[in-house]
């Protein structure tokens, strides 16, 4: 019996371990990106290091906090510590966005959302959409 | 992950410098491969607490002093090497190496290590590993220490601040000798947290265990996906916390020259993941109730080893009350006590339903728990007192979900079985050494 249940743990335990071996190397170098920042990201961000100079304050607006924050965050990291990205999540009540403003003096505002107009955004860019995301990345100033 | 190759050598010389440290505490040569791992994992953990004196001494240059300190241990490491200073002789090939059984089951081993090193290096972040990690890593680069910042305007993140440095500082002095920051370049930095894991696997099963069972045990952790795949291959900090898991139980089965390490080893929990400390309280008790047992007094306990411990604990504790932080996720008032109490039956369930899935675990937790009992009539102090601090620990992670501010099930569903992952070292050991004590002694699994 105890044979049995030795040979029943270790089975289960190939069981389990084999397929999720074979699970994740398919999943690596089949679905995962070689890098953190995606090829589209990359261009994004030369978008933005183009137009927002070093030192230049940017407030990210992001439509969800929960599918964007990802996103919303590796912009944030990917522009540090070249630019100050203060990410905020929707919604965000003007009050709100007035006392960030006078805080941080955003000169340029990130908004990842599927349309525009969650953010008065002035010389807007679209940058182009996110990976599986319906979000689409807009870069403008922002003027208080 | 598109590293360079120069990254994964700069990654194995920080390992050696590690090492390095760890021998120089130690006052000893690491004479084999369990006790080099040892010598690595003690030399971390004192890197690891050591940065937060180093930030408050410097607060822009406690990274190079780090470097510094690990160049100098280093040197003193090759002085001593080459002052020919005695070391005990290593065996040529490890017990059971001419056991065909070994060879296949070691074989397989090194081939699921090859395949963790191939995802490892070719897998981007998963969510922890750069939400939290490498972000940390980031600010600990170009601040040059630790802060009590987060990045400019974040508030809910700030709780990430007094998160334990070790595997940020190991990923940051990467970046340092590399001479520019690439959150791509990472990854190799998660090698030598894995292959310790394994290799202090094998040194806690054998000190108990044949050869051949010693394999199979380290086998059986490495075939655990949460030890191999996912997670542990997307930068979170389990594994290398499990590493330390099971550096622990190695020098606490290993008795004839590991009792040294045995308190950093101890203390390095505090300085991987905040759940670290809860180890190293439950390790410590563990190794405090052996002790009693054992030599029958507690008077005569090595009080010189147990201030290590207690230096550890204080620092750990001096790192949380620094960053000044309260933490929104665990509330312990009085109304989130009666709110704890009326979930423990959720809670024990929902826990219970992730320890017993067999797409993760296989049958290892119904087969630890088996064994525990065996071990609890027939095994030895140390053994007994390895599978109830295992068990305990188990317990302790479900008791933080009582506390949670987020939604309980999708909480325990993110977290409860990384938890146990950390603690599977001790689980995998006690498991085949309770199947071996009810081998042994020819009685029926209860």
């Amino acid at each position: 019996m105890l044979r049995g249940f030795a040979a029943l743990v270790v089975g289960a335990s190939l069981w389990s371990g084999v397929r999720a071996l074979a699970r994740d190397f398919d999943r690596a170098f089949h679905v995962g990106g070689k890098s953190v920042f995606p090829e589209s990201m990359v261009r994004q961000l030369d978008a933005i290091r183009a137009r927002v100079p070093p030192g230049g304050t940017v407030l990210l607006l992001s439509a969800s906090s929960t599918d964007g924050a990802w996103w919303a965050r590796a912009f944030q990291r990917a522009l540090y510590p070249r630019n100050v990205v203060v990410v905020r999540y929707e919604p965000l009540p003007k009050a709100q966005l007035a006392r960030l403003g006078r805080e941080w003096r955003f000169g340029w505002g990130l908004l990842l959302a599927p349309e525009p107009s969650l953010l008065a955004l002035t010389d807007r860019e679209d940058l182009g959409t996110l990976p599986a995301l319906p979000d689409r990345v807009w870069l403008g100033n922002l003027t208080p | 992950m598109t590293f360079r190759w120069t990254d994964l050598l700069v990654t194995a010389a920080l390992a050696v410098g590690f090492a390095a440290v760890g021998e120089a505490i130690l006052r000893r040569r690491s004479r084999d491969l369990v006790s080099g791992n040892e010598s690595f994992l003690v030399g971390m953990a004192a890197c690891g607490a050591g940065l937060l004196p180093l930030s408050l001494l410097f607060p822009r240059a406690a990274l190079r002093v780090e470097l510094l300190v690990m160049a100098l241990c280093l040197l003193l490491a090759l002085w001593r090497r080459a002052r020919g200073s005695p070391s005990p002789p290593a065996p040529r090939l490890p017990a059971g190496a001419r056991d065909f059984v070994w060879l296949v089951l070691t074989t397989a081993v090194i081939l699921v290590a090859a395949d963790f090193t191939a995802v490892n290096l070719r897998y981007a972040f998963l969510w922890d590993g750069f939400q939290i990690w490498a972000s940390k890593t980031q600010l600990l680069y170009y601040r040059g220490a630790l802060d009590r910042l987060w990045y400019p305007g974040d508030t809910y993140e700030l709780r990430y601040v007094p998160y334990p440095p070790l595997v940020s500082l190991y990923e940051a002095l990467l970046q340092v000798v590399r001479g520019q920051f690439d959150f791509d370049s990472f990854k190799p930095v998660f090698l030598p947290f894995y292959y310790s894991l394994l290799v202090a696997t094998y040194g806690a099963a054998r000190a108990v265990l044949s050869a051949r069972l010693a394999a199979a045990a380290t086998l059986m952790l490495a075939l655990l996906p949460l030890a191999s795949t996912g997670t542990a291959a997307g930068a979170y900090a389990d594994m290398p916390q499990a590493a330390f898991v099971a550096g622990v139980v190695a020098a606490a089965l290993r008795r004839t020259d590991s009792h040294g390490g045995l308190p950093w080893l101890i203390g390095g929990l505090t300085v991987v993941k905040p759940e670290g400390t809860i180890i190293a309280v439950v390790a410590c008790v563990a190794v405090a109730y052996a002790w009693s047992i054992e030599k029958r007094t507690v008077r005569r306990l090595p009080w010189s080893r147990v201030a290590i411990v207690a230096v550890f604990l204080a620092l750990r504790l001096a790192y949380v009350r620094w960053a000044s932080v309260s933490d929104s996720v665990y509330v312990l008032t009085r109304e989130s006590l009666m709110v704890a109490a009326g979930r423990i039956p959720h809670v024990a369930r929902l826990c219970l339903v992730k320890m017993l899935s067999p797409r993760r675990w296989g049958l290892l937790w119904p087969a630890f728990l088996l064994s525990a009992l065996v071990l609890g009539r027939r095994g030895s102090a140390a053994e007994t007192s390895l599978a109830v601090a295992t068990a305990t620990a188990a317990a302790l992670f479900a008791v933080i979900f009582l506390f949670t501010t987020w939604p309980v099930e999708l909480h325990i569903d993110q977290a409860y079985p990384r938890l146990l992952a950390q603690i599977s070292p001790a689980a995998v050991v006690a498991t085949f050494s309770g199947w071996q004590c009810a081998r042994q002694a020819d009685i029926e699994v209860p």
